[in-house]
């Protein structure tokens, strides 16, 4: 694995009585893609938050891009790009004004290059073509990305999206998903938290998930979704199947049977020269909503409220 | 870290809080009065009495608590006694001078260049030139100017006993001072603190005591910054601004609330207080008493006069039997004020002494009115 | 971040409603006298007043007087009130600050603004109401002398160019009483994420202040009392002009400004930006 962007030690915050972050060892290796899932409340937002310099931990410590957080805050952020908690906007000005303005608020660049910079970003998420329009008139799909315009602004080394396509409609799903692919081929580590399953695992290379604060698991997505060491196997007759492979059929959902073993080539070829006919065969992988509910345990969502 | 977090935020705060006491301090803290090598009193006195030649730029505010009633047509004198005053003085010399009285939104100056006075009052937009002279006026705010109301005091107790005090601060200056206590019993003044920058004898600061009450001050003057240089010149000319007017009147119209036709002449004694031999051109006016004890005798119209019983009874005056009309006495902490009222005549006698010499006083002419 | 704080100061319309505000209560004050020449009496109304009739030059000390005592702390509250709470509620804050723009950087570029925000409105009250009280009540009778001075409160007459320097001070003057009332916003906007919880602490300091002032309780600690100097730049237009009280004046002010900008320095370092609605999740 190679070196590692995000690192946090014990990281803990605490409001008051309620723990919203418990001793997070977090790793993100770089050039990944992770996604951090979560039901809402589960911490996500604050540890995003921590690692952005937002909200100071109660205990631990965090390193981005090799640097403490937030003590070199003025040296990491600038190679960071961020959405936090949903875009925000200076409602009264246009789109193209609020990056203007927000790119000559910080460090770097040059003046003269703000112009293009701007432009460049808001090609990237599909609003080249926006006018004057305060953004308070914007649809929330095109505050989500101006948002990530704002995030991709100064070309960062590492993107940190909160809910990246909360408010999109499925094609802008479709194409916030093939931009941060494209951005991270180029070496952009892309870590985005969801408490979308299907968004995580279709996008992501890394999983982490969350609950209640602590960080219960860490992987990557294709070890979690390894194979299982069972074969699932469909046949037209599965009582044959059964009687040539007693003891080693594990369930049987009407022609569908789960069986002991890791090659579903030797299987296939038992059963074949049995003149058991196959109709599907293929090793048994969890899917990421197994593995969530595996982790996580039940019941998470009905402590929303309580936070 | 928890600890760590917390430290550095109670660090900043107390900083903060650090800050602000230091500010506030600088504000507040007087340093410490260098010596001043003072002499003895008895010689601070005489350089005192002997300032007047001293010349200055300054601004003083006087500030008196002595809760005098309304008297009719006297408002602007008493409210000198009552309230806060703001005076800048540029002195030249003792007849060249100009005092400002600084209002909120104007000025009443007084220009006093080789005998000749001129009042410029913005909010009426008027320079008066005053003709002539008077030997008895009412309190102005030039009065209140620690130099000139610490010369008048000293000038007026010249054997009363003298005490130093401790030096203090007074508009950056280390002020050497003087305590001077009334030997008169009936007097009202309990003490006078005068504290005087020690080299050129010029009062910076004067505190003035009442027996009621000798640990406050009643009314307190001092210069809060002072430049021992000449003004210019140009700031001791009067000018007409255009636009405005300019007037004369004759010094004694000035004291117009004085005077009222045909009076009796005072008596030559009341209360056991001889009258001053002064003020031939102000009939009817007699001062009575030396030292820091004396009071006036003022006559004034009937209508006056009851107007001023019904509003001191109303201040809550007490009611004093005399023989004929009605009289009301007033005590402040530093002011005695009788006034009697009844027939054509009343008169009204103001003095630093109890109100009990006044209310015998005030017996006695009623009595020779009868 | 200067520059884009003042941008951002700019193109709010609040601003702008702030400053036309301010310059309206004058120019009504000119119009309701030019047309009635029913001035207050000497020493009551405001300071000057009573004297713009025969001098419509004197008219900026007037209208300064006038606003001065509610019109202006309310803009400055209002507008130094949203300084931090605003870019919070909004939830720009989040995002200047991974920019990232220091966290004392931006309290400076706060400041900045609200300075020049209350620079500019002290500055277009005198404006306005010069050409308002010149156009209402012409110029004085010392133009007819060929002077175009005004009288001063001394009675002294002051040329032109010292009448257009004492009004400089007098806008620098209070400008700087104005930016205490700001950087005291500025305190209580880190504070709270509410612009309006901001701004009506601003005015409680200014109504506990005026309220202390005349007690004789209060003698004390009336120094330093931020509204007690408001009216000291009225010395300024005395000849030869007093200074004493406008140098305590700007020594306390700039006192004021420390402690305020300081507290607010304290507090914001460290403080956590959270979620406005408390809610943590996908801000909607």
């Amino acid at each position: 694995m190679s070196e590692s962007v995000i690192t946090t030690t014990g990281l803990t915050k605490r409001f008051g009585r309620v723990v919203a972050v418990d001793h997070v060892d977090l790793d993100v290796p770089a050039g990944v893609r992770f996604g951090l899932l979560g039901p809402n409340g589960s911490g996500k937002t604050t540890l995003v938050r921590m690692l952005l310099g937002l909200v100071h931990a109660t205990s631990g410590s965090a390193t981005v891009l090799g640097e403490p957080m937030p003590r070199r805050a003025a040296a990491v952020l600038p190679q960071v790009g961020a959405l936090v908690e949903g875009p925000a906007a200076w409602g009264h000005l246009s789109g193209r004004a609020n990056l203007r303005l927000l790119d000559a608020a910080g460090p770097g660049g040059r003046r003269r290059d703000r112009r293009r910079r701007v432009d460049e970003a808001l090609e990237r998420v599909g609003l080249a073509g926006i006018d004057r329009r305060p953004v308070k008139a914007y649809s929330l799909g095109m505050r989500q990305r101006l948002g990530i315009a704002a995030a991709l602004l100064r070309a960062p080394r590492l993107l940190l999206l909160d809910e990246p396509t909360n408010g999109l409609d499925p094609r802008g799903i479709h194409e916030m998903r093939d931009l941060l692919v494209a951005l991270n081929a180029t070496g952009t580590t892309v870590v985005l938290s969801s408490h979308l399953l299907t968004e995580v695992e279709a996008l992501c290379t890394r999983v982490g998930i969350m609950d209640a604060g602590r960080l219960v698991l860490a992987d990557d997505l294709a070890s979690l979704r390894a194979p299982t060491g069972r074969i699932r196997l469909r046949t037209p007759s599965p009582d044959a199947a059964l009687a040539l492979l007693d003891g080693r059929v594990e369930a049987r959902e009407a022609d569908l049977l789960t069986v002991r073993g890791d090659d579903p080539a030797e299987l296939n070829a038992l059963l074949v020269g049995a003149g058991v006919p196959v109709t599907a065969i293929d090793r048994e992988r969890r899917s990421l909503e197994e593995v969530v509910l595996d982790v996580t345990g039940s019941g998470n969502d009905r402590f929303e409220g309580h936070r | 870290m928890v600890a760590g977090e917390r430290r550095s935020l109670s660090r900043r705060a107390l900083l903060v809080g650090a800050g602000a006491a230091a500010l506030v301090a600088a504000g507040t803290v007087s340093w410490p009065a260098g010596a001043t090598g003072a002499s003895d009193p008895a010689t601070l006195r005489a350089r005192i009495r002997d300032s007047a030649a001293q010349p200055y730029t300054g601004l003083a505010e006087a500030s008196g608590r002595l809760g005098l009633p309304d008297l009719p047509q006297l408002e602007q004198a008493t409210a000198l006694f009552t309230g806060t005053t703001r005076i800048r003085a540029f002195h030249a010399g003792p007849d060249r001078w100009r005092v400002d009285e600084l209002t909120a939104a104007g000025e009443r100056d007084v220009y006093h260049v080789d005998g000749a006075e001129s009042l410029w009052d913005f909010g009426s937009q008027r320079l008066t030139r005053i003709v002539g002279t008077t030997s008895l006026r009412l309190p102005r705010a030039a009065d209140l100017l620690p130099p000139d109301l610490a010369r008048r005091i000293l000038a007026a107790a010249p054997d009363d006993p003298v005490d130093a005090l401790p030096d203090r601060r007074v508009a950056g200056r280390t002020a050497a001072g003087i305590r001077v206590t009334p030997a008169d019993p009936d007097t009202t003044v309990a003490h006078v603190d005068v504290w005087a920058d020690a080299p050129s004898g010029l009062p910076l600061r004067v505190e003035i005591s009442g027996r009621a009450d000798p640990g406050r001050p009643v009314l307190t003057s001092e210069l809060t910054s002072v430049d021992l240089t000449a003004p210019a010149d140009g700031v001791l000319v009067p000018t007409v601004p255009p636009g405005a007017t300019a007037a004369e009147v004759p010094a004694t119209d000035l004291t117009g609330a004085l005077r009222v036709l045909g009076p009796s002449a005072p008596p030559g004694t009341l209360a056991g207080r001889g009258r001053l031999p002064r003020y031939p051109d102000l009939p009817g006016i007699g001062v009575y008493g030396t030292g820091l004890g004396g009071f006036v005798l003022v006559p004034v119209t009937g209508r006056i006069a009851a107007q001023a019983v019904d509003g001191a009874t109303a201040a809550g005056g007490v009611a004093v039997t005399v023989p004929t009309g009605r009289a009301v006495a007033v005590s402040t902490p530093l002011l005695s004020v009788v006034i009697r009222a009844g027939g054509r005549r009343g008169a009204l006698l103001v003095g630093t002494v109890s109100a009990a010499v006044l209310t015998q006083a005030v017996t006695e002419l009623s009595e020779a009115a009868r | 971040m200067i520059s884009t704080e003042l941008v951002l100061m700019l193109r709010k319309r609040r601003v702008w409603l702030c400053w036309a505000l301010l310059c309206l209560l004058p120019t009504v004050v000119a119009v309701l006298l030019a047309t009635t020449r029913l001035a207050p009496p000497p020493g009551r109304g405001g300071a000057f007043l009573s004297a713009v009739l025969s001098d419509g030059q004197l008219f900026p000390a007037a209208a300064l007087a006038l606003v001065l005592p509610v019109f202006l702390p309310i803009t400055v509250a209002i507008v130094s009130g949203d300084a931090v709470a605003g870019e919070a509620s909004a939830g720009t804050l989040r995002y200047l600050l991974v920019r990232p723009v220091g966290r004392l950087k931006l309290l400076v570029a706060k400041l900045v603004s609200v300075a020049a925000f209350t620079l500019l409105a002290v500055l277009l009250v005198t404006v306005t109401s010069y050409i308002v009280g010149v156009a209402a009540f012409g110029f004085g009778p010392d133009a007819e002398l060929g002077g175009g001075g005004i009288t001063s409160l001394s009675g002294a007459t002051l040329t032109p160019l010292e009448l257009a320097g004492r009004t400089a001070g007098t806008v620098g003057y209070l400008a700087l009483c104005m930016l205490t009332l700001g950087a005291v916003g500025i305190f209580f906007s880190t504070l709270t994420d509410s612009p309006l919880a901001a701004a009506l602490g601003v005015l409680a300091v200014v109504v506990t202040s005026a309220a202390l002032q005349p007690l004789d309780a209060a003698e004390a600690v009336r120094t330093f009392l931020p509204t007690q100097h408001w009216l000291a730049w009225i010395d300024l237009f005395r000849d030869p002009p007093l200074l004493d009280a406008v140098r305590t004046g700007v020594e306390v002010q700039l006192g004021w400004i420390v402690v305020a900008f300081g507290a607010a320095w304290a507090n914001f370092t460290t403080k956590d930006v959270r979620p406005v609605s408390g809610v943590i999740g996908h801000g909607q």
